[in-house]
């Protein structure tokens, strides 16, 4: 706590780690540091100090700590009651927050914080978010709490209208990221209440049969196709989409049940055949050759699934 | 394969060298987690049939030690704040012992009942603590911890259900809030809610099977099961995956042996432990929830495990079912 002058905490009798145990004479280095830190910071929060320096201690036990939300919790009050709703001491919070966030990515309660924060601000914006939500999805493209807080913001702000293309050019780095793709399923259920209009529908298909092209056998554009269908469409595959599927997995219901050596180059193609034959009573022969073709030979791990769905077919 | 066994002897005294290491660092770092720290070790030990090694009296003691007698729960330490996923594990570790009438009596349960209850919010899911964040971890936790307690009501479990259903997604699986990506973590939260408080029934039967597919989809070609698509397999999801995989009675649509084999391969050999997977550090995480995969599984002699509330059955057995 030395190392900054401008804060005295003489008066402030550090509160002992209460499990001391003997037997510890043979201390780590660290363990000093971690009992006068913690020591102050706790003896403070005791007494609710409400104060810079005890902004400052929380900052210190925070960041030895940083899953500590009872220091996460007692650092939000004291910036309440300090700064209240002043616009310029918030904004100089969530600078210390991105400080902070960037050297502890992986730390989850600076995301609760700072929507605590800006429920507080009487004028946040998205833009100033937008930086540190950049520099975060950058170092991990799937970190789920980046994401969460991402479509916090969306909604918070109702501002849709960069969202597809965020998560396109996510999608542009790495086809296989479900994250991704899963914003653009949110940003379609929200944005619109009806939900999404026909030329945004037309878009997401297209966009989507591409990215299948890129990269076929992936588990989140195919799921996500799927879920164009089951969510907007009816459920209805149309015969369109049929053949595009068809031709991921070609000749594949031409062939002899007991010849499924040909490579084909996509089995979430054969599902969501396989899935759309089996809705309708004249294409469960179709169907079944599908299953049996996953379970036999394309995905063998889950053959028990399959077996199940071929059951279900004469029921 | 053939070669692969269980280290029990190893995992049982991994177990119980983590208390005596009170000089490292990291034990003061993850301090934060002790008392749930407590719960998966005492459970894991409870798994291995040697649930006497934990001292229960020291035990029982700690975690009265952790009651918050300003809030009404039980932190993670004493002097922390108390929180709903540390009351739970508080009154797990209890419920294990056959305590918590010993501990958790009168006043202090009824105000342990309100700190729960009261950290419900208005559209039916629950936060952590007083500020903390709001999703569906935390509705699991409120309504097993109620239910050990046997103080479910209505009031309390409608809204709670209605937030569950919203956070079902279009692939079958579920997210941590309405519109999260799905996460093999939270199908056991929701999954697991729903059938402690007995509304499984909410889900319609093509729901069932697409969360069974969508959980099924989790096992990668090595045996391991992922969180979410495209992500490396972890021994915890033997743990997430399974039980909701249990709880809708569609365990069979996993390869047993292929996951076992990966379980296995990710223990030290030596000074015992799992870890996430193999060649990783171990941890008592991912020693309780690999422990408690091969336990659905019936695999390696182990202790039943309860799907629902990640305790052995023979404690579970005895919990009041909702509705009362």
């Amino acid at each position: 706590m030395s190392d900054d002058p401008e804060f005295q905490y003489d008066d402030v009798e550090p509160l002992p780690i209460s499990s001391d145990q003997e037997g510890e004479l043979c201390q780590i280095m660290y363990d000093e540091e971690y009992r006068t830190v913690m020591g102050i910071a706790r003896a403070l929060l005791q007494r609710l100090e409400f104060s810079e320096r005890a902004l400052y201690a929380t900052s210190q036990a925070i960041e030895l700590v940083p899953a500590f939300y009872t220091m996460w919790n007692y650092r939000f009050q004291i910036v309440r009651t300090l700064y209240g709703a002043d616009g310029v001491k918030l904004n100089c919070e969530l600078d210390w927050l991105d400080e902070f966030t960037l050297n502890n990515p992986k730390n989850y309660q600076i995301w609760s914080y700072r929507q605590a924060l800006l429920q507080l601000h009487p004028s946040p914006e998205f833009q100033r978010e937008l930086p540190i939500l950049q520099s975060m999805i950058d170092e991990d493209t799937k970190n789920y709490h980046v994401w969460s807080y991402r479509r916090w913001c969306v909604l918070f702000f109702r501002e849709f209208s960069n969202e597809l293309q965020f998560a396109s050019s996510l999608i542009a780095r790495d086809v296989y990221n479900n994250s991704a793709w899963c914003h653009r399923m949110f940003v379609l259920k929200n944005q619109v209440r009806e939900g999404p209009p026909s030329e945004v529908l037309t878009g997401e298909l297209h966009y989507t049969k591409k990215q299948i092209e890129i990269a076929p056998q992936n588990i989140s554009s195919w799921n996500y196709l799927r879920g164009l269908y089951d969510e907007f469409l009816d459920g209805e595959a149309d015969p369109a989409i049929i053949e595009f599927a068809l031709s991921f997995a070609p000749g594949i219901f031409a062939v002899d049940i007991s010849d499924f050596s040909s490579q084909i180059q996509s089995s979430y193609a054969l599902e969501f055949l396989a899935h759309a034959y089996a809705k309708n009573k004249d294409t469960f022969a179709q169907a079944r050759k599908a299953y049996q073709a996953l379970s036999d030979h394309y995905d063998p791990i889950r053959k028990n699934f399959w077996a199940y769905k071929i059951r279900s077919l004469t029921t | 394969m053939e070669n692969l066994k269980l280290n029990k002897e190893g995992h049982v005294s991994y177990i119980k060298s983590l208390d005596s290491k009170r000089q490292d660092y990291e034990y003061w770092l993850s301090e934060h987690l002790r008392l749930n720290g407590v719960y998966w070790g005492l459970t894991a030990l409870c798994l291995l049939d040697a649930k006497d090694t934990f001292n229960k009296q020291e035990i029982i003691e700690f975690v009265r030690s952790c009651w918050d007698s300003k809030t009404g729960g039980f932190s993670a330490f004493p002097g922390h704040d108390a929180h709903i996923h540390t009351t739970l594990s508080g009154i797990q570790v209890l419920a294990t012992y056959n305590a918590l009438d010993e501990v958790l009596a009168g006043e202090m349960l009824k105000q342990c009942i309100s700190f729960i209850k009261d950290n419900q919010l208005s559209d039916g899911s629950f936060q952590g603590d007083r500020f903390g964040e709001v999703d569906a971890r935390f509705v699991y936790s409120a309504l097993s911890a109620l239910s050990i307690l046997g103080a479910l009501t209505p009031e309390v479990v409608d809204p709670a259900v209605a937030f569950i259903k919203l956070c079902y997604n279009f692939d079958g699986g579920f997210g941590l809030c309405p519109g999260a990506e799905s996460h093999a973590a939270m199908s056991f939260t929701c999954i697991g809610a729903l059938a402690i408080v007995g509304k499984l029934g909410e889900l319609s039967a093509d729901q069932i099977e697409n969360i069974g597919w969508w959980l099924c989809e989790r096992q990668v070609p090595e045996g391991g099961l992922n969180g979410r698509p495209s992500k490396q397999p972890d021994v915890c999801y033997s743990w997430w995956v399974l039980s909701s995989l249990a709880i809708i009675r569609k365990l069979d649509w996993i390869s047993f042996e292929k996951l076992r084999e990966f379980i296995l391969k990710s223990q030290d050999p030596k000074s015992g432990g799992i870890s996430d997977r193999p060649d990783n550090e171990v941890d008592v995480f991912h020693t309780i929830f690999g422990l408690a995969g091969l336990s659905l599984m019936g695999y390696d002699g182990l202790v039943e495990i309860d799907p629902v509330y990640c305790m052995p059955t023979s404690v579970t057995k005895t919990f009041k079912k909702y509705p009362y």
